[in-house]
């Protein structure tokens, strides 16, 4: 199944990432979202939301591949993208 | 990935078509020319191209551009059938990687395809370069222009995923200009970049708006030229922080000036390239982190009195001769990590 991804990508730009995905062939692929923006944040609050992200990437790169599509598959519809 | 066709029917109403083309996204909210069959027909004759031919793959979506495509597009836009070969090579650079259409179109940095044509299809579809303009001097420019944001739109962009300029209505219109060849002293673009002045081409950037410059004192070409160096090399400029290709515009009388003391338009980059820095010590502090990833071994011990250039080489500083009269010119800063294209017009 290739290497192991977690993608990440600001509010932002959920939607062209999800329709990017569905483009080039992973409409599952999972997508750890993180608030935008985050050019403007300091060291410490950008720390906070990398720890809020890990468990989240971590699940992106070890949780079965079908279990992750189904999620996502549903939260695509959720949100529309 | 399969593409599906989608024959729209509709009941023969000017604004209810509009209306429904406008609800469904596929305009920029300007009333469009409605792409009957017919229409679209008149404007494949004016290519070799097959209607179902794919012309480029467009980032993001991977759209698949075919001439018919593209045709319905130019039709929607505006375009008359003579316009179609100019869409097709502007949609061939689009699909060309080192553009980044990906970049320009996903990105939020203010930036959109600016189409540059030179050779004598310019004058023949009459796209402006800058003499004194009637009104219908306007339409190429303006069809053509149209016609790259609805392909952009419609075949490479995402509903409310791509277009996402932080100010785009600003950045989008108007996107098709010809050099002006007869009033520019030195060789004009195409043929900078190995092409016959007979060929006809466009050539794409990855364009923020123009920045206008002004100098109606200068006498020199020194004169003019710090002034376009001056303009160029500023702190909000990410032309001077990472590599892309800054692109000046020169007016007719600014370029007639500089030709004057004997400047090539090499000259003209050399010099610009030496004096549009910008000193470190007016560099955006809190960007440094993004400049040392890339200049670290230029820059590390560097006092705040070391100059930046607004590009890697003077090579990469791309000048182009257009407008008419007016002490004026333009500086158009570029997308970082986009090369510009050259495709010839068949």
């Amino acid at each position: 199944m290739g290497v192991p991804t977690a993608t990440l990508v600001s509010t932002a730009f959920v939607t062209l990432a999800r329709a990017q995905a569905t483009a080039l062939g992973v409409p599952d692929l999972p997508l750890v979202v993180v608030p935008h923006p985050m050019a403007d944040r300091h060291a410490p609050e950008v720390h906070a939301i990398a720890d809020r992200a890990t468990s989240l990437v971590m699940r992106a790169l070890t949780d079965p591949p079908g279990q992750l599509a189904r999620e996502y598959r549903e939260e695509s519809v959720r949100t529309g993208g | 990935m399969a593409e599906e066709q989608l024959v729209l029917e509709m009941t023969d109403d000017y604004e209810a078509i509009n209306e429904q083309f406008c609800q469904a996204g596929m305009t920029d909210g300007l009333p469009i020319v409605p792409p009957t069959e017919e229409r679209v027909e008149r404007m494949l004759r004016c290519t070799r191209r097959r209607p179902e031919e794919v012309i480029a793959i467009l980032a993001p979506k991977r759209g698949v551009a075919t001439a018919e495509k593209i045709a319905i597009n130019g039709v929607m836009a505006g375009c008359r059938p003579e316009y179609m070969p100019v869409l097709i090579a502007a949609v061939e650079a689009l699909g060309e990687e080192r553009l980044n259409l990906h970049g320009i179109l996903g990105s939020t940095h203010n930036c959109s395809p600016l189409l540059i044509v030179n050779g004598p299809i310019a004058q023949e579809l009459d796209i402006s370069y800058g003499p004194p303009l009637t009104p219908n001097r306007w339409r190429a420019s303006a069809a053509i222009g149209r016609a790259m944001m609805l392909i952009t739109i419609n075949i490479a962009g995402v509903p409310l995923g791509t277009h996402v300029d932080t100010q785009g209505p600003i950045v989008r219109y108007y996107h098709c200009i010809a050099e002006n060849e007869e009033q520019s002293p030195w060789e004009p673009l195409h043929v900078e970049r190995g092409f016959d002045r007979e060929t006809s081409t466009v050539t794409v950037f990855g364009a923020c708006p123009p920045q206008h410059i002004d100098d109606m004192g200068a006498k020199s070409a020194k004169s003019v030229l710090r002034t376009v160096a001056h303009s160029m090399a500023t702190a909000g400029s990410r032309n001077s922080h990472a590599e892309a290709e800054p692109l000046v515009i020169l007016g007719p009388q600014h370029a007639a000036t500089i030709a004057r003391d004997g400047f090539s338009k090499a000259d003209v980059k050399r010099f610009l390239y030496e004096r549009a820095r910008l000193p470190l010590a007016q560099f955006p502090p809190d960007n440094l982190v993004s400049l040392s990833a890339r200049w670290r071994k230029f820059y590390e011990e560097a006092g705040p009195e070391a100059q930046l250039p607004c590009a890697d080489r003077p090579e990469d500083i791309a000048v182009v001769v257009m407008g008419g009269s007016g002490t004026h010119s333009l500086f158009v800063q570029t997308l970082v990590g986009s090369r510009s294209v050259t495709k010839t017009i068949l």
